[in-house]
């Protein structure tokens, strides 16, 4: 080959690799470009079961003490499609607790029915459901009710504060009094699920969630969630059972099944 | 005959036990202690011993039955004698929208906290009256559950009597006193039945209406007189006819609404027209509502009663207040009040629950009695008092 072949293929070469780091470099130069709004959306919008029955166990220390809880909660619909949430969850442990249930209907309207069983009351309670009881604690737990039913995409305004290492680090402003002065996510963007969230309240990081998952039946599913608040105490789920693309109809968001 | 009987049980026992599923054993140990403040005697308080077996037949979400059975031993330290008693036992069959059951069970369909007007199903054990337990009875119940409607309809072969206060809480009779007996007849039987329907209004609406015929919980009194004398008194739990309604609305915001009445005859009175002392109406209307984290139930509760031929209509209005609030995950205060305004007398209840481990909960209580001596809650100013219990769920 003369000089003036291997100049030519050097060339070649050159742009071929110039391209290939070029098509290599898009993808993350595009994420990098993402706003706030566009990442929280591929949160809300990353593949998720139809219906679900998870099993969890729940486990609250402080001070080096410990409670734990287990339960079972059904989930179907999304609100942002347009559909009425229904969640329905019962614990299975400890004797005390055992049976008592907690039916949930959160509506496109923003409309919440909530229902409470009692069998030691042999009763199913309507309970109202407002602002202060969202921010009560979850069943004792560092979760609050507001945590656990999550929030509504179209109530914080979004912004990214960095990207590195594939991580969005996403300041979530809310709108309205949600309790929280605001959220930072922490959003994997090979999956686009948060792998944390920070709460800030009164100037102050007031607690922080991680989450673990694992693939399960093709789905991106929470394996692990700690809350640990500032104050020193932590709540743990785990969960210990999946059943995913269940078609969970309306017989099972009823006082008749809460209490069975 | 009986190798065939045999056969039969054994075959069932086959074909049913691999379809049993889910059966849970659980229990409890509970050891009480009370006192009177005044005197410093101590209350009463049996220890309990209480093994619950649960389990359903089929699926797990969608089982085909289900059934359930407490049997509670008690020890009485102050008599040293122990006691076994069956609590609520039952079997529950689904089939479509209805479920049937039959045997010990409780039936609560009042919505309201220190007073049931629309519970009329079971007797109610006032050994405490501060502590009220509804009893379970044999009943056969029916329910039909149709989406926003559901219908309940009970069936008691017989009546059972309740417990009713004793010293300190009731004075004693001047004159010995006999209770008329009810018999196990079909006479006797008790039916009735509640229809709910739930409406998807505001954060939710229930409207419900009762209806059941019965015996009252409650003795009249008859003088028996020798002479011109009273020389005895008959107690007898009258036939009752009961009409109720109630209502609970969540409105939003974190309100919830609720009222329910309930009007009674005795002795086969006339609804509309009843004979003097043969009717009452006992109303409940009140308020929940979440503020800052402490749940706050306000209540006023109303009762007429139809008086005697000799004396007018007895008109009662008293006020409930109910203050509830957990701190952490592990304890739970509670404040409650009742307060009667004809004699401005009540009762003042702080509480206590605290979660020593998991299932091991310690709860205290205390009981303030005030008013005249000749009022509802005075008469029992003597005996405010104090209870501890520690229980362990299993």
């Amino acid at each position: 080959m003369n000089s003036y072949g291997c100049l030519r293929k050097s060339l070649a070469t050159a742009m071929v690799a110039a391209t290939l780091a070029l098509l290599a470099a898009s993808p993350l130069q595009a994420q990098a470009a993402l706003s706030g709004q566009e990442v929280m959306d591929k949160v809300y919008n990353s593949p998720k079961p139809k219906g679900s029955v998870l099993t969890m166990a729940m486990v609250i220390t402080k001070n080096g003490k410990s409670l734990s809880r287990t339960l079972t909660t059904w989930t179907t619909g999304d609100v942002a499609k347009g559909e009425t949430e229904k969640t329905l969850m019962k614990f299975l442990s400890p004797a005390d607790v055992k049976g008592s249930g907690f039916l949930n209907l959160k509506k496109p309207d923003g409309a919440t029915e909530s229902l409470l069983w009692l069998p030691a009351l042999g009763k199913v309670r309507r309970l109202g459901s407002g602002a202060s009881d969202q921010d009560q604690a979850f069943f004792g737990s560092d979760f609050t009710n507001r945590d656990i039913n999550g929030f509504v995409r179209a109530d914080f305004a979004y912004a990214v504060d960095s990207f590195a290492g594939g991580i969005y680090a996403v300041t979530a402003t809310p709108k309205k009094a949600l309790g929280y002065e605001k959220l930072v996510y922490h959003v994997d963007s090979s999956t686009w699920k948060y792998a944390k969230i920070d709460y800030w309240r009164g100037g102050k990081l007031a607690k922080s969630q991680t989450v673990a998952y694992d693939k399960v039946q093709g789905y991106d599913m929470p394996t692990r969630i700690l809350m640990s608040s500032a104050s020193g105490s932590s709540t743990e789920l785990s969960f210990t059972g999946y059943k995913l693309d269940q078609e969970l109809g309306d017989q099972y968001f009823t006082e008749r099944f809460l209490k069975q | 005959m009986k190798r065939a009987a045999t056969f039969l049980m054994l075959s069932t026992l086959i074909i049913l036990g691999p379809a049993l599923e889910a059966q849970v054993f659980s229990g409890s140990l509970e050891s009480r202690l009370g006192w009177y403040w005044g005197s410093g005697d101590l209350l009463p308080q049996t220890q309990l011993l209480g093994g619950r077996l649960d389990g359903k037949v089929g699926d797990q979400d969608q089982p085909a039955a289900q059934y359930s059975g407490r049997l509670e031993v008690a020890f009485d330290p102050a008599t040293a004698t122990t006691s076994v008693a069956l609590g609520e036992a039952w079997v529950k069959l689904f089939a479509g929208p209805f479920d049937l059951s039959f045997g010990n069970q409780v039936v609560a369909w009042s919505n309201t906290d220190a007073f049931w007007p629309i519970d009329v199903v079971n007797p109610v054990d006032l050994s405490l009256p501060v502590d009220p337990i509804r009893m379970p009875v044999p009943l056969g119940r029916l329910v039909y559950n149709g989406g926003f409607l559901t219908v309940d309809l009970v069936a008691q072969p017989y009546w059972v009597a309740p417990k009713l206060p004793a010293a300190p809480w009731a004075e004693a009779s001047p004159l010995p006193a006999t209770f008329e007996t009810v018999d196990p007849t079909w006479e006797n039987a008790a039916y009735g039945g509640h229809v709910k329907a739930s409406l998807g209004l505001l954060q939710g609406l229930d409207i419900g209406l009762t209806a059941y015929r019965g015996r009252a919980y409650t003795p009249s009194s008859t003088p028996n007189f020798t002479g011109m004398v009273p020389t005895s008194v008959t107690l007898a739990y009258d036939r009752l006819t009961f009409v109720g309604a109630d209502l609970v609305l969540a409105p939003g915001a974190g309100l919830l609404l609720k009222t329910e009445w309930g009007y009674r005859t005795l002795r086969d009175s006339s609804l509309l027209e009843p004979e003097a002392g043969a009717a009452s109406l006992e109303g409940v209307s009140g308020f929940e509502y979440n503020l800052a984290g402490v749940q706050l139930i306000g209540e006023y509760v109303l009762d007429w009663a139809k008086g005697a031929a000799a004396g007018g209509d007895s008109l009662a209005h008293s006020a409930v207040g109910i203050g509830s609030v957990d701190i952490g995950s592990r304890l739970s205060l509670k404040a409650a009040a009742v307060h009667e305004f004809k004699g401005n007398s009540g009762m003042v209840a702080p509480q206590l629950s605290y979660t020593l481990a998991d299932g091991l909960k310690l709860d205290c209580a205390l009981y303030f009695f005030y008013g005249g001596a000749d009022t509802t809650y005075g008469a029992w100013k003597d005996n405010s008092l104090g209870r501890i219990s520690l229980k362990y769920s299993f």
